[in-house]
């Protein structure tokens, strides 16, 4: 009979624990959000600020600077705040000379939409960003209170089985624990199919209560969460050897200013300018209000150079913003530069060898660069490799306007490969572990002579290898 | 107090049968991804029938079937990521029979929704038929 007993009480004990252990893995949950990398053109810097997690609200924001080849030592100030709240408590970042991350943590008091403020003494950049909280769906929740009233009815029928005088009073608490159970089993099973709410800050706009709760956010009566496309104003003011570039972004349809950029391919704007002589400009405008954004070029060229800018708003899709100005730099504009086709060459010291096979209209064409010789690529914005394409160009004119007027200005990526098994996201550029050979395949819809540059990161610096494409005509002639 | 125990039993049986079939069906999950994915359309000159080894992340084995127009000179598979506006290199298949073609290795080594583009090449011409395609994890 003791066996029985004891047979008894391990089943309801191994039951119970199964119940609890259930309802804990719900209760505890992933935290919600992850690292935020922000590439940042701020006055002669390129870097890159790395946000990372908030693990618990208030608790410590950790902020990563990396800084790349030609940056100049010097001091950062960063500060945390809501949106128009002021300065918060500061965190100084000494930047050395070695090209390399740089630490610098602040406290983050509430959960919601923040600002880090990153101040060079010059100019502060303000990237926005949102601290998430792990919250439970309705279903969850029922999950997670069904589990546990079902344990403590459970536990409750055990003790009435043992001590009871009738043994039909066992049966209230045994029933109301096959209720409970019922109810969580079901909970769980539709909270598999409950539609994950609007992300704040992704799909609608982040406000406090937003992030507290997303699921009583009300849904957009349309399903559409998409907004208007955004004008692009562009200033240019020289600055000694410098050139200061202005740009504002309104709405395209109210003009008010655009202040919902999203962080897409680790920046909130990509800023592509084509320079006279041919060479490319691939910066990272900051933010320094809403809706207005600085860049800084080094060494500007005299004449007019053709500018876009790929953005992406909240609720999504990425835009491309082609200036229909451009700017102009008082001179006379030197002769194009005529870079190689396909082949070897020698980049700032790194050895590139490029590949073309296909180059016809319509048809894919792949493009492989060999950049340097053993794998050691940074990623560079989340990528292994970037490819601009600006064409087809006429020749014998400056190539600022002719990119200008050219149909196709595109940019496709050589993604990082994926690790099976990898935890914890993407790689940041940190790791120097990819390539040497990176691959694209893109389809020109349109025959002619294109410039192409390929953007990759070695040794903290940015190698860009400009190429000369010939395509040819399609199989069906020029569309 | 041992018949109390005894009287314990088929309430404490019941509890750990409703906990084990709640336990299945809250864990189980159905299997997917394994199975040969076959997807047919048609183009104004050509069947095509894609049959797919394994529609989940990784290198797969990809089978073609093109019906109707004979003389095909070549098909290529183009793959390509809508969503992350991302595009494979094309891939030749190989001749394995009449009207039947093999691309070996097709490296979908990201779940998600793809498009596989079939290319049939003849005499007249490129025909492109698109087959969407959801890669399990
Ligand atoms: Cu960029």
């Amino acid at each position: 009979m003791r066996t029985t007993e004891k047979t008894i009480a391990a089943l309801l004990l191994s039951a119970l624990a199964t119940l609890c252990g259930g309802a804990l893995a719900l209760a505890d949950g992933a935290p919600a959000g992850g690292d935020v990398h922000v590439a940042q053109t701020l006055g002669d810097r390129e870097l890159t600020v790395v946000l990372r997690r908030v693990d618990a609200v208030p608790g410590p924001l950790r902020v990563d600077v990396i800084t790349h080849e030609g940056s100049a030592p010097g001091e950062l100030r960063l500060r945390v705040a809501r949106p128009g709240g002021g300065g918060g408590p500061e965190a100084v970042v000494a930047l050395g000379a070695t090209p390399g991350p740089h630490h610098g943590t602040l406290r983050v008091d509430t959960a919601g939409p923040q600002e880090l403020a990153v101040d060079d003494g010059e100019r502060v950049a303000l990237i926005p960003f949102v601290v998430p909280v792990a919250v439970m769906s309705p279903a969850e929740g029922l999950t997670y209170r069904g589990f546990v009233a079902a344990g403590l009815l459970l536990l409750v029928a055990l003790g009435t089985a043992v001590t009871a005088r009738h043994g039909w009073v066992v049966l209230l608490p045994a029933g109301g624990f096959v209720a409970a159970l019922a109810v969580a089993v079901t909970a769980a099973l539709l909270s598999a199919s409950t539609p994950a709410p609007p992300r704040p800050g992704e799909d609608v706009d982040a406000t406090e209560d937003a992030v507290r709760d997303p699921y009583s956010v009300q849904r957009p009566s349309t399903s559409d969460l998409s907004r208007p496309p955004v004008t692009l104003l562009l200033r240019a003011g020289s600055t000694g050897d410098a050139l200061d570039l202005e740009l504002s972004l309104t709405d395209g349809a109210s003009g008010r200013p655009v202040d919902d950029l999203l962080v897409h391919d680790d920046a909130l704007m990509h800023l592509v300018v084509v320079t006279p002589s041919g060479g490319l400009r691939h910066v990272h405008p900051v933010r320094v209000s809403p809706g207005e954004y600085r860049a800084r070029l080094r060494a500007p060229e005299p004449g007019h150079h053709a500018v876009s800018a790929e953005i992406s708003r909240r609720g999504g899709g990425v835009q491309l913003l082609r200036s229909p100005t451009g700017f102009d730099v008082p001179g006379t504009p030197v002769d194009p530069s005529s870079p190689p086709a396909a082949g070897a060459r020698d980049v700032n010291g790194t050895p590139v060898d490029v590949a073309v096979t296909g180059a016809r209209a319509g048809e894919p064409t792949t493009i492989t660069a060999r950049v340097g010789t053993t794998a050691d690529l940074q990623p560079w914005l989340g990528m292994v490799g970037h490819l601009i394409v600006v064409g087809p160009l006429p020749d014998g004119e400056p190539v600022g306007d002719a990119a200008q007027r050219a149909p196709v200005w595109a940019h496709a990526h050589a993604m990082v490969p994926l690790t099976p098994g990898a935890t914890g996201g993407p790689p940041d550029e940190t790791v120097a572990a990819y390539g040497p050979v990176v691959t694209f395949t893109h389809t020109f819809p349109l025959p002619g002579r294109y410039r192409v540059w390929v953007q990759n990161q070695r040794d903290y610096a940015l190698v860009t290898t400009p190429v000369l494409l010939d395509v040819g005509a399609g199989e069906g002639g020029t569309p | 107090m041992t018949r109390r125990w005894m009287r314990a039993a088929p309430v404490a049986a019941l509890l750990v049968a409703v906990v084990v079939a709640a336990a299945v069906v809250l864990f189980a999950r159905p299997g997917s991804g394994s199975a040969p994915a076959a997807l047919e359309a048609a183009t104004s000159r050509h069947g095509v029938r894609l049959v797919v080894d394994a529609a989940r992340a990784g290198t797969t084995g990809v089978d073609v079937e093109v019906s109707g127009a004979p003389d095909v000179d070549e098909v290529r598979i183009e793959p390509a990521m809508p969503h992350m506006g991302h595009a494979l290199p094309p891939i030749p298949a190989q001749r394995t029979g009449d009207g039947r073609y093999r691309a070996a290795e097709v490296p979908l080594d990201m779940a998600g929704q793809w498009e596989l583009t079939v290319v049939v090449d003849d005499a007249r011409g490129a025909e492109r038929v698109v087959f969407p395609l959801l890669i399990s994890g």
